[in-house]
C-alpha cells in the first residue's frame, strides 16, 4: 500500500472552480464531475430497476395473477435485470473509479477527459431507448437479460431499439475501461509503482481489462441476433444450419467474466474500508492483487456452468465443474485476508464498516451457493429454479451494492466535505441488512422446493416463503429512500469534514482537503 | 473553469493516445473475430 505524504493541490483553486449552470454537467471534462454525474444516474436507475423488483414481488405476493399479464411480468424481470446491471451496478462503480483513481494515484484527472465526457452521456441515451421499448407495439424486451434466440427474436418493434442500447451501452463501458486502464498506467504519481497501489485501483484495471475482452463479444453476439432477425442470416437458427445453443456459449463467454465485473470492484472497496476502521495494514496486500487476477483468469474458463442443462458432453460438464469450484480458492484467500485484517484491528464500526463486515459475510453465503450450483448433478436439480435466484442476488444486492453504499458512505465526507449522519447511516445499514435477508434468503428454499424462476404464478406450496419474500422487499426498497434521504443531507449540508476524515485512512485522497478541490494534484505528489 | 487544468506533458499524452488507440483496436477486433468465428 502507498504512504502519502505531500498533498500537492493547485494553489488559489477557490479562483478556478467549475463552470456555473447546466452545461457545466454537459460539457464538463472534469473527472470528479463525471463522476458525480455517473453516480446520480446509477443512484437513479436503481431506485427505477427498485421499482421494477417491487412490481415482480408484488405479483409473487401470492398465488395466481394478480397485478400483470405474464407477458409484463416478464418484460419486467427482462429489464429489471438489464437496468440494474448495465444501468446501477456498472455506472455506479465507473463513477467510484471517476472520482476515486485520479486521487488515489496522484495523477490530475482521467488520462482522456473528453472521452470520459462521451462514456458518461451515452449512456442516459442509452438508458432511455431501452425504457422506452416498454412502450413500442408488442412491448418490451420479455426473453431475459440473457436474450437467448429464438425467444428474443419473438420481440416486437423493440427488438432493434433493445440491441441498439446493448451496442450503446457496451461501447460506453469499453470507452471508460479504456479510460481506467490508460489513466492507471501512464498517469501514476512517481513513486506510486504498481505494487503500491491502492486495491481499489488493482481490482479496477483488472475489471477494466475484463470489460475490453468481453464487451466485444456481447456486440457480436447481439448483432448476429440482429442479422438473423433482419437479414436472413442463419447464425443461431437451427433450420437454417445455424445454433441457438452456440449463442448461449457465446452470452455466457461473456456472462461470466461480467459477473466479476460486478464484483471486483467491489473486492477493492472493501479492501479499503477494512484497513482503515481496523486500524491496521490490509493482510496479505499481493496475495489479494493475484487473486484477483487468477478470478479474472479463471473467470474466462467457467462460462458453461450455466448451461449445465443443455446436453453437453461428460468432460466438458466435469471440466466446467471443476474449473468453476476453482474459483474458490483465489476467493477463499481474500475472505480469509480480509478476516486476516480485521483480527486483533482496533475495531470500530461506523456506517462504512457495517456494510464490509456485512459484505464479507453474505457475499460468502452467495459464494457457496455458488459451490453448490457448480457441481453438475446438483445444477440439474437446481437450474432455473428460484435457488438460482437468491444466489445471484446474495452476490449482487449484498455483494456489489452494499459494497457501493458502504464506498458511498466511506468517501462521501471527502466528495461534500459533509459528514453524514452516523446515527441514520446505522439505522439504514440494520434496516438494509435484516430485510434483504428477509428479501432473498427464503428464496433458497422455494428453490429448492422447485419453484422455478421468471413465472408470475405458482404452486400454493410456495405462497408462505413467497409471502415473506415480498414483505421483506418492500422493506428493503423503502429503506433505500433513507438512502436518498442521508446523501442528499449531506450534500446540503452537516458536519466539516476534516481532510482526513477516517482517523485509520490512509493513501493520496485523504492528504488533499475536503472537499477533494475541484483540481487536484497540479504537481504530482511524491509517495514513499 | 476547464482551462485551469494542468496541461499534459506532450509526451504523455501521445502515450495516453497511443495506447487508447491500441486498446479500441482490440475491442473492435474482438467483436470482429467473434463474428467471422461463427461464419460457415
Amino acid at each position: 500500500m502507498s504512504i502519502a505524504t505531500t498533498a500537492t493541490t493547485a494553489p488559489h483553486d477557490e479562483h478556478h472552480g467549475p463552470a456555473r449552470g447546466l452545461m457545466r454537467w454537459v460539457t464538463t471534462t472534469n473527472h470528479k464531475d463525471i463522476g458525480t454525474l455517473y453516480l446520480c444516474f446509477a443512484l437513479a436507475m436503481f431506485f427505477v430497476g427498485g421499482i421494477m423488483a417491487m412490481l415482480i414481488r408484488a405479483e409473487l405476493f401470492e398465488p395466481g395473477l394478480q397485478l400483470m399479464q405474464p407477458t409484463f411480468f416478464n418484460e419486467m424481470t427482462t429489464m429489471h435485470a438489464l437496468v440494474m446491471i448495465f444501468g446501477a451496478v456498472m455506472p455506479a462503480f465507473v463513477g467510484l473509479a471517476n472520482w476515486q483513481i485520479p486521487m488515489m494515484i496522484g495523477a490530475p484527472d482521467m488520462a482522456l477527459p473528453r472521452l470520459n465526457n462521451w462514456s458518461f452521456w451515452i449512456l442516459p441515451f442509452a438508458a432511455a431507448m431501452l425504457l422506452s421499448t416498454l412502450f413500442m407495439q408488442g412491448g418490451g424486451p420479455a426473453g431475459g437479460w440473457t436474450m437467448y434466440p429464438p425467444l428474443m427474436l419473438q420481440t416486437g418493434e423493440a427488438f432493434p431499439f433493445v440491441i441498439f442500447a446493448v451496442h450503446l451501452l457496451g461501447i460506453s463501458s469499453v470507452m471508460g475501461a479504456i479510460n481506467i486502464v490508460v489513466t492507471i498506467f501512464n498517469m501514476r504519481a512517481p513513486g506510486m509503482s504498481m505494487m503500491k497501489m491502492p486495491l481499489f485501483v488493482w481490482t479496477w484495471l483488472i475489471t477494466a481489462f475484463l470489460l475490453i475482452a468481453v464487451m466485444p463479444v456481447l456486440a457480436g453476439a447481439v448483432t448476429m441476433l440482429l442479422t438473423d432477425k433482419f437479414f436472413d442470416t442463419s447464425f443461431f437458427n437451427a433450420a437454417g444450419g445455424g445454433d441457438p445453443v452456440m449463442f448461449q456459449h457465446i452470452f455466457w463467454f461473456f456472462g461470466h467474466p461480467e459477473v466479476y465485473i460486478l464484483i471486483l470492484p467491489a473486492f477493492g472497496i472493501v479492501s479499503q474500508i477494512i484497513p482503515t476502521f481496523a486500524r491496521k495494514p490490509l493482510f496479505g496486500y499481493s496475495s489479494m492483487v493475484y487473486a484477483t487476477a487468477s478470478i479474472a483468469f479463471l473467470s474466462f474458463i467457467v462460462w458453461a456452468h450455466h448451461m449445465f442443462t443443455v446436453g453437453m458432453p461428460l468432460t466438458a460438464e466435469l471440466f466446467f465443474m471443476y474449473a468453476t469450484m476453482l474459483i474458490a480458492v483465489p476467493t477463499g484467500v481474500k475472505v480469509f485476508n480480509w478476516v486476516a485484517t480485521m483480527w486483533r484491528g482496533s475495531l470500530t464500526f461506523e456506517t462504512p464498516m457495517l456494510f464490509a463486515v456485512a459484505f464479507v459475510v453474505l457475499f460468502t453465503i452467495g459464494g457457496f451457493s455458488g459451490l453448490m450450483l457448480a457441481i453438475t448433478p446438483a445444477d440439474f436439480q437446481y437450474h432455473d429454479t428460484y435457488f438460482v435466484v437468491a444466489h445471484f442476488h446474495y452476490v449482487l444486492v449484498t455483494g456489489a451494492v452494499f459494497a457501493i453504499m458502504g464506498a458511498t458512505y466511506y468517501w462521501l465526507p471527502k466528495w461534500t466535505g459533509h459528514m453524514y449522519n452516523e446515527k441514520l447511516g446505522k439505522w439504514h445499514f440494520w434496516l438494509s441488512v435484516v430485510f434483504v435477508n428477509v428479501l432473498f434468503f427464503p428464496q433458497h428454499f422455494l428453490g429448492l422446493a422447485g419453484m422455478p424462476r421468471r413465472i408470475p404464478d405458482y404452486a400454493v406450496q410456495f405462497a408462505d416463503w413467497n409471502m415473506i419474500s415480498t414483505l421483506g422487499g418492500f422493506a428493503f426498497g423503502a429503506s433505500q429512500l433513507l438512502f436518498l434521504y442521508i446523501v442528499v443531507q449531506s450534500i446540503r449540508g452537516g458536519a466539516k469534514a476534516t481532510g482526513r476524515v477516517w482517523e485509520g485512512a490512509l493513501g493520496l485522497e485523504w492528504t488533499v482537503p475536503s472537499p477533494a478541490p475541484y483540481h487536484t494534484f497540479r504537481e504530482a505528489p511524491e509517495v514513499h | 473553469m476547464e482551462t485551469t487544468r494542468p496541461s499534459l506533458d506532450p509526451r504523455v499524452r501521445r502515450a495516453n493516445q497511443r495506447l487508447a488507440l491500441l486498446l479500441g483496436a482490440v475491442a473492435v477486433g474482438l467483436f470482429v473475430l467473434f463474428i467471422v468465428l461463427n461464419l460457415k
